[in-house]
């Protein structure tokens, strides 16, 4: 084959090939992972993650993956790119024209902190800070703080003058899930039940990992039901403020 | 006076708003190092990724087992109907016998062609109808379903074709 064929081939190669099917550990290929996981109402697939990536802020520099699936009737898809110091996850939630953009790292080896954004149309902030034995954070304007207890972790949940009770069922099953894929599920598993709890002001929320797969219907979570007051304002706040005369 | 009597009023209000779970106290358990990711063990159970929901899903295929069925069932009736214009050709020929019969003779072998080709005409149309109409209410069923499912949950995505 001549040169100028190999020149020609090898770059419609690079970019009509899927994703890489494996990743070098300690200097040897290593086939991808395919990996599915189910909860209380969640299904995802990890397709060709890492099989070895270690903290979200271990030092990797790869590809990490995609990772898809519905969670709380969000359908989200998502590219993972371990950056060294954190594993940025960029992808969509539903048929949003916005993308969501994440991050996950960890600090002093005992907090995985998941920063980002959620949804951009609705300003949908994610600040979580995930514990072994503690998730307190923030999830839109919503407020969580649940501590471990067993195989759960209980707490409160403040959102729109609303306190009620959260419950994350599981919690043994949560840290069987890659730092990635923890990033992409937990802050939509916390938005759920929005028709609920922002929409009526009533309810409390209970969601899962592991066990039994369950479904949510389209548009339960909280990005769908965040227009509340708070949010009207702020969003008014920052058009008069793009406006006003320099 | 007042503000106790607006205290209470608010209270009530908020109350009567907001109707939360009263959370429970939050365990206080000390940090402990985050546990090192490894790769879960293969299990045998499949992840189901649907579009719909289990109950819309079920209740779709019901209504696309009777599309079938009752499509199988007209296209049955149908092959009756064409075998009953045929019966009916060779009773007209049993009148009126056709070349190389001689004319104005009585046939036995025509009529009994005519006798078979009508059973089984009429139990075509027979088991077609049935199978048409069992079909029909499979459909009908799956799509009571779908109705009743949507009207109990009307943000939930719809198949195709669901009438809404």
């Amino acid at each position: 084959m001549s040169g100028a064929m190999h020149r020609f081939l090898l770059p419609l190669l690079l970019v009509c090939g899927c994703a890489p099917t494996t990743a070098y550990v300690d200097g040897k290929p290593v086939p991808r992972l395919d990996m599915d996981f189910v909860g209380q109402p969640f299904v995802i697939r990890v397709s060709a993650a890492h099989p070895k990536p270690g903290s979200p802020s271990g030092g990797l520099r790869d590809f990490g993956g995609r990772i898809s699936g519905n969670v709380c009737g969000l359908d989200i898809t998502y590219d993972v790119q371990h950056d060294g110091t954190r594993t940025r996850l960029t992808g969509f939630v539903d048929e949003k024209q916005t993308d969501s953009r994440l991050e996950v790292r960890d600090v002093e080896g005992v907090s995985r902190q998941i920063t980002g954004t959620l949804d951009t149309e609705t300003f949908t902030a994610v600040n979580l800070d995930l514990r072994k034995n503690a998730i307190r954070g923030n999830v839109g304007l919503r407020q969580y703080d649940l501590g471990r207890d067993g195989d759960r972790y209980i707490g409160s949940l403040k959102v729109a003058g609303l306190t009620t009770t959260a419950v994350i069922n599981g919690a043994q099953d949560l840290w069987t899930l890659p730092p990635a894929a923890q990033a992409v599920v937990l802050p939509a598993l916390l938005s759920c039940n929005g028709d609920e709890l922002e929409g009526n002001k009533r309810g409390q929320l209970i969601v899962g990992f592991g066990g039994h797969q369950t479904w949510e219907g389209k548009h339960v979570s909280s990005i769908y039901h965040s227009q509340t007051s708070d949010v009207q304002r702020a969003m008014i706040q920052g058009q008069q403020g793009s406006t006003m005369p320099h | 006076m007042r503000t106790l009597i607006f205290a209470l009023v608010l209270s009530f209000a908020v109350g009567a708003r907001a109707q939360g779970v009263p959370p429970p106290p939050v365990p206080q358990l000390p940090d402990e190092p985050l546990p090192e990711w490894h790769p879960p063990p293969k299990t045998d159970r499949h992840a189901l990724f649907l579009m719909v929901s289990p109950e819309v899903q079920d209740a779709q295929r019901l209504r696309q087992v009777g599309l079938w069925t009752s499509s199988f069932g007209w296209a049955t009736t149908f092959l009756g109907g064409v075998l009953y214009v045929w019966a009916a050709t060779l009773a007209q020929d049993v009148a009126a016998p056709p070349q190389p019969y001689p004319p104005g003779v009585f046939s036995p072998e025509l009529e009994d062609k005519r006798n078979a080709v009508e059973r089984a005409a009429i139990s075509l149309l027979a088991i077609g109808g049935t199978i048409a109409v069992g079909g029909f209410v499979l459909y009908t069923a799956g799509q009571w379903k779908i109705t009743t499912h949507h009207k109990t949950h009307p943000n939930e995505p719809l198949p195709p074709l669901s009438g809404f």
